[in-house]
């Protein structure tokens, strides 16, 4: 509301010249004046200008306010709707006003910019498009012509980077006087339509590899398959030692080895092949057109690619299993069988060698990660092949192998137990050791996982004591293998004797002491005996 | 007397008066390039309606915006009834605005300073 103060102040002047002139006439101040009719008349005059001029003032100033809040509410809620508006007319020149998002998708002002230089680009036919249909739209009055035109247009469009949603609405004239518009509605549509293609890859492609999915197959198999693709070889490959890496070296690592596999296999073959994650560590290779011959050599690439990698944890090793199909069939599911059959056959012919591989990744993993020094291990498999001989332990209760695997693999459980928790100085918290007594089931399922399964309950074993104190079951005396009890000592004499960045090494004296202390409680009473007799013995050749 | 139609544009008002009913209707938005032109007619209309003595006269006004130009020669046209309503026509004028906006009510105060024949300011939704 307009204060009458402030009218009052705004034409004080005036009024005062008014007042005067009134009061003038009021007290008789021209009397007998020729000119004073005139002059009432002007007097008059002048103050109803004055009062038709204070109140057009007073409603001008209200609409103005009210036209500029009106505006500022339009722009508020056009400004803030996530989309580009705009319009133009038969011109095709864009109008003055449209909503900031129109800039925010440009990265320009637009006003007063032809429409269709405004929408091109590479793309010649979606602009004749554009054309033709902004031509049609703003000189057609007939609705369904209007709408049919409409839809022709693209509901997306792509320009440089983004994608961008467009709805063209034609804005009829409320007025005789007024000209059709068009308002264009922009949305970018980016993100959503990057998410939806996202959507429409995974559904047939593997995250991980990028490589085509079961699903995919699945499709080809029942939709594409064609005479001409036959001969069609299939290769089944399966990936050595996944679990025991994940085991080992962890997640990441493990999808590394899934991740170049799926390389070296798109290497290898055709661009017309077809090579999937089959599911797990499991790949399969569709090859067109492919006889049995092709197809072996495209195993044998495979198998020369896999040696020749490197940086990863252990050797990309795989076994491969092929099929071919020479004749067109619509049922190939028994081809995938023969393949599968044979990858198998291949994975158990390789598997004593995909094993020590593995076993070799698996201690270069421990030397790096653990605190022992290099020796620990040659030592305690010295020092426990020899007490095993002492103890003239029978080849059928204690293989060679096995003990000579065990002393290798002893600690492997540690790699799943966190550094800062190995390489404490200080006393473990209650939590901690905790942590750290899972070592010893993390290493029987590594062990597990490479089918050393005697070596694996000994891993099991390994912190079990004779008075069944230890963990992680509490066995006592017989019930803990041999293999354990053995390996017990010899890893505890060991680690005793030779310093750790926390502690210095002990005397062989002290340390026999400590054994001798442990004798019936942890340790296994004859053993150690026989193993502090071995220890003090003069003669050469002693432990 | 002929009734004086007009119609609306986007800037001039409908003007429907009929002498017959003794109706006088403005209504839209008034900010035309030449304001005296385009109420020039309105005012010779009103004038000859004026002379025939009429002895009543319902004016139904509703104007979302009228400019500077317009609204002086609104305040004319109301002059003119003032003045009839001075002589003994029986006036009765009645201004709707759109309640919900505070600056329209205003306007019409103001539109109704000074008149002192029956102006009513009446919210639109009670025309209906």
């Amino acid at each position: 509301m307009i204060e009458r103060d402030f009218q009052r102040q705004l034409f004080d002047k005036e009024l005062r010249v008014l007042e005067q002139a009134l009061l003038d006439i009021a007290e008789g101040k021209y009397e007998g004046n020729e000119f004073l009719t005139d002059y009432k008349l002007i007097v008059a005059n002048y103050e109803k200008l004055l009062t038709f001029t204070r109140r057009i003032f007073k409603i001008s100033d209200i609409q103005a306010r009210n036209l500029l809040q009106r505006e500022n509410e339009i722009k508020n809620i056009l400004n803030n709707a996530g989309q580009g508006f705009l319009t133009f007319g038969q011109d095709l020149i864009i109008n003055r006003e449209y909503s900031v998002e129109c800039e925010k998708i440009f990265g320009f002002k637009i006003s007063r910019l032809n429409i269709l230089d405004l929408l091109r680009s590479a793309d010649e036919e979606q602009n004749a498009l554009f054309a033709e249909v902004f031509r049609t739209v703003l000189e057609s009055t007939e609705q369904e012509i209007l709408q049919q035109t409409i839809s022709k247009l693209p509901k997306v469009i792509k320009r440089e980077d983004q994608y961008l949603s467009i709805e063209l609405k034609p804005i009829p004239p409320s007025y005789e006087d007024d000209n059709l518009l068009c308002m264009l509605i922009l949305t970018d549509v980016t993100e959503k339509h990057k998410a939806q293609e996202q959507v429409a890859f995974l559904s047939f492609h593997d995250k991980l590899t990028s490589l085509h999915n079961r699903a995919y197959i699945e499709n080809w198999l029942e939709d594409l398959q064609m005479e001409d693709t036959f001969p069609l070889s299939v290769i089944m490959a399966d990936l050595n030692g996944l679990k025991l890496s994940n085991d080992v070296f962890g997640h990441i690592q493990g999808d590394e080895l899934l991740i170049r596999l799926a390389k070296v296999l798109l290497q290898c073959t055709r661009k017309t092949d077809i090579v999937a994650r089959w599911g797990g560590d499991e790949f399969l290779i569709l090859l067109p057109s492919t006889d049995s011959e092709a197809c072996e050599k495209v195993a044998e690439r495979i198998i020369a690619s896999c040696k020749q990698q490197e940086g990863l944890p252990t050797e990309l090793s795989v076994s491969l299993g092929m099929a071919t199909q020479k004749k067109f069939t619509k049922n190939i599911s028994d081809l995938f069988g023969v393949a599968e059959n044979r990858m198998y056959s291949d994975k158990l012919l390789k598997s004593k060698d995909v094993r020590n591989r593995l076993i070799l990744s698996v201690e270069r993993e421990l030397h790096k990660r653990f605190f022992e020094d290099p020796g620990h291990v040659e030592r305690v498999g010295y020092l426990a092949f020899n007490l095993a001989k002492a103890a003239e332990l029978s080849p059928g209760s204690l293989d060679l192998d096995n003990l000579n695997l065990m002393t290798r693999l002893h600690d492997i459980g540690k790699v799943g137990i966190p550094k800062e928790i190995l390489g404490k100085g200080t006393e473990l918290t209650n939590q901690e050791w905790e942590i750290m007594q899972r070592h010893s089931e993390i290493g029987f399922r590594m062990a597990q996982s490479i089918d050393e399964l005697v070596v694996a309950k000994a891993i099991l074993a390994l912190r079990e004591h004779w008075d069944g104190s230890g963990y992680p079951r509490g066995l006592k005396g017989d019930q803990i293998p041999v293999l354990s009890r053995l390996v017990a000592i010899v890893d505890a004499y060991d680690v005793m004797t030779h310093s750790r960045p926390y502690r210095p090494a002990k005397s062989k004296e002290e340390a026999i002491q400590e054994l001798k202390q442990g004798s019936g409680k942890q340790f296994d009473p004859s053993l150690i005996d026989l193993f502090i007799s071995e220890l003090t013995k003069p003669a050469k050749g002693a432990i | 007397m002929e009734k004086l139609l007009i119609e609306s544009t986007k800037a001039t008002p409908l003007i429907d008066f009929d002498s017959d009913k003794s109706t006088l209707v403005l209504k839209g938005q008034s900010y035309p390039e030449n304001a005296f032109k385009f109420y020039d007619p309105v005012f010779n209309w009103i004038d000859s309606y004026l002379a025939t003595n009429p002895q009543e006269i319902h004016v139904e006004v509703r104007l979302s915006y009228v400019n500077t130009s317009s609204s002086k020669c609104i305040m004319m046209l109301l002059e003119s009834f003032e003045k009839a309503f001075q002589r003994g026509v029986s006036i009765q004028l009645n201004w709707y605005c759109d309640m919900e906006n505070e600056s329209e009510v205003e306007c019409a105060e103001e539109f109704k300073e000074d008149m002192t024949f029956p102006f009513e300011i009446i919210p639109e939704a009670e025309k209906e």
